[in-house]
């Protein structure tokens, strides 16, 4: 892999996760002020209630805090790390099954999150990706796509849900979920073009 | 009773082969919702097991994870009226505090510093009586009287220091203490996510000092800045002490003081996690290995004002 394609605030993720890993809490600190913003906005675009959603926010940090010694490269960045976790959080609390304990919320808990093909120069390259490219791809999808993937991801619906709410067959609704995120990493690998290498030509899953 | 259930699966799955593939074809099909978090819990399950049976199903979840990945960033520019609240910041870093260091294991002590340690109860702020070292002097070869220093110190903090954090939403409050104490040396170390200590005087040290010391860990570096200490005889430095739980007090620079008994002083490269809490003490000229002097100061992180 060629570091140059890589983003410099990848390398500074990498230092925050190390200086947190020896226990540093200005790293704590640095982490919050690079992505709280980014982890309150989910948070709250979940969840609609500001206090909660900084709940979520704090049990999030906590739980890097707590939890940064388990996480290891190749398994995405801290940013992925700490969103998956808040996105997790964010989504019990809508479906009011926050029963699991602080110290539940590990990398096990968001592991399908942070899953990676090793061989994958994608995976590598979406983390560098920046909030423009992610906005065009997502424009780039079918309109039906889009609002399932926007109905699930950020109004934390179930896809029986999103069927009730749209009037949509349950099947077409996962058909739409699943066609959408093949279709958008589709786009990002276009608008990454020449970032994403040996991009491999396999079509999408058949449906 | 797992068993049988088990075969019961199986049973059902043996009645009609192509409707175990039809379930399970819905069930590959599930894997958008799956990554998206959109599934009941469930269907969530049944979906795992599906994936551990599935060498396809697990090459198209590393396929897509990704992509769900990076589907927060198009919030970036777009959060409603919620920029990240310093509060939130300062709830956070404290909590992160409460829990490490922890403190020092009461077995760990010898009889005569057990009898003193401070009970499980946070101590309240301010002890300088009760995080004063046992004995008037603290002889070079035992540094015991630290490690209860820094174990009390843990319990005051753990109990009731608030973390003074870096700059946003205090900053001006603390530069109006700067102002009056540091050089623009020391500001400078406060420019990018400091942390704060806070000196308190030991019952030996002089009741009137005050002062503070940051680090900051994108620098790399330690500003000291002190006030209220006396002119120490010639052949006398002061000297910063830095502690961490279980350790040996780690020397640091030496330092003298001005006309008005005012001190500031960088350290640079001093690597992250480099301590816990710090002290001060006055030295022989050129300052000593191991402490030989009484703890005139403690810093503990920084409390609300």
């Amino acid at each position: 892999m060629d570091d140059a394609g890589l983003h410099s605030t990848d390398l500074d993720d990498e230092a925050i996760l190390a200086a947190i890993q020896r226990r540093d809490h200005a790293a704590l600190a640095t982490l919050y002020d690079q992505y709280g913003g980014l982890a309150l906005g989910l948070a709250y675009r979940i969840l609609g209630e500001r206090g909660v959603a900084e709940d979520v926010v704090q049990e999030a940090f906590l739980a890097v805090w707590r939890r940064a010694d388990s996480f290891r490269a190749g398994r995405g960045s801290v940013r992925s790390w700490l969103m998956a976790i808040v996105h997790n959080g964010a989504i019990d609390r809508r479906r009011g099954r926050h029963r699991r304990e602080l110290d539940d919320v590990d990398l096990d808990t968001v592991a399908y999150r942070l899953q990676t093909d090793a061989e994958d120069t994608f995976a590598t390259v979406a983390e560098t990706i920046d909030a423009e490219h992610v906005r065009k791809a997502i424009g780039g999808l079918p309109d039906e796509q889009r609002q399932a993937i926007e109905l699930a991801y950020f109004s934390g619906l179930t896809h029986q849900e999103i069927a009730e709410q749209t009037g949509t067959p349950l099947g077409t609704v996962k058909s739409r979920l699943r066609l959408g995120l093949h279709k958008l990493r589709g786009e990002l690998v276009e608008i990454i073009g020449e970032g994403g290498p040996h991009e491999p030509s396999q079509s999408p899953a058949p449906v | 009773m797992t068993m049988d259930r088990e075969n019961d699966n199986r049973d059902q799955a043996g009645i009609g082969p192509s409707e175990g593939e039809l379930d399970n074809q819905a069930l590959d099909d599930a894997v958008g919702a799956y990554l998206l978090d959109a599934l009941p819990e469930p269907e969530r399950r049944a979906f795992e097991e599906r994936l551990a049976a599935s060498p396809d199903l697990r090459a198209e979840v590393a396929r897509l994870a990704p992509v769900v990945r990076v589907l927060p960033l198009s919030l970036e520019e777009n959060i409603p009226d919620v920029a990240p609240p310093a509060s939130l910041r300062e709830r956070i870093l404290h909590a992160a505090f409460a829990e490490v260091p922890g403190p020092v294991p009461i077995t760990e002590m010898h009889g005569e510093e057990r009898d003193r340690a401070p009970s499980g109860t946070p101590v309240p702020l301010r002890p300088p009586g009760r995080v004063r070292p046992a004995g008037g002097i603290a002889p070079m070869r035992r540094f015991s009287p630290w490690a209860l220093v820094a174990a009390a110190l843990t319990l005051v903090a753990v109990g009731a220091v608030i973390w003074a954090l870096s700059l946003q939403g205090r900053l001006e409050e603390m530069e109006e203490d700067l102002i009056a104490v540091r050089d623009q040396a020391t500001t400078a170390a406060l420019s990018d996510n400091a942390i704060a200590w806070t000196f308190t005087p030991t019952e030996e040290g002089p009741p009137t000092a005050t002062g503070n010391l940051f680090y900051s860990s994108r620098e790399q570096r330690v500003a000291l800045a002190v006030e209220g200490l006396p002119r120490l005889p010639e052949n006398q430095v002061y000297q910063l002490w830095y502690l961490s739980e279980g350790q040996p007090p780690q020397p640091a620079e030496t330092f003298t003081v001005g006309p008005e008994g005012k001190a500031a002083l960088i350290e640079q490269n001093v690597p992250p996690g480099s301590f816990q809490q710090v002290a001060i003490t006055a030295e022989p000229e050129g300052g000593s290995p191991a402490p030989t002097g009484d703890i005139l100061l403690v810093g503990t992180l920084s409390a609300a004002g």
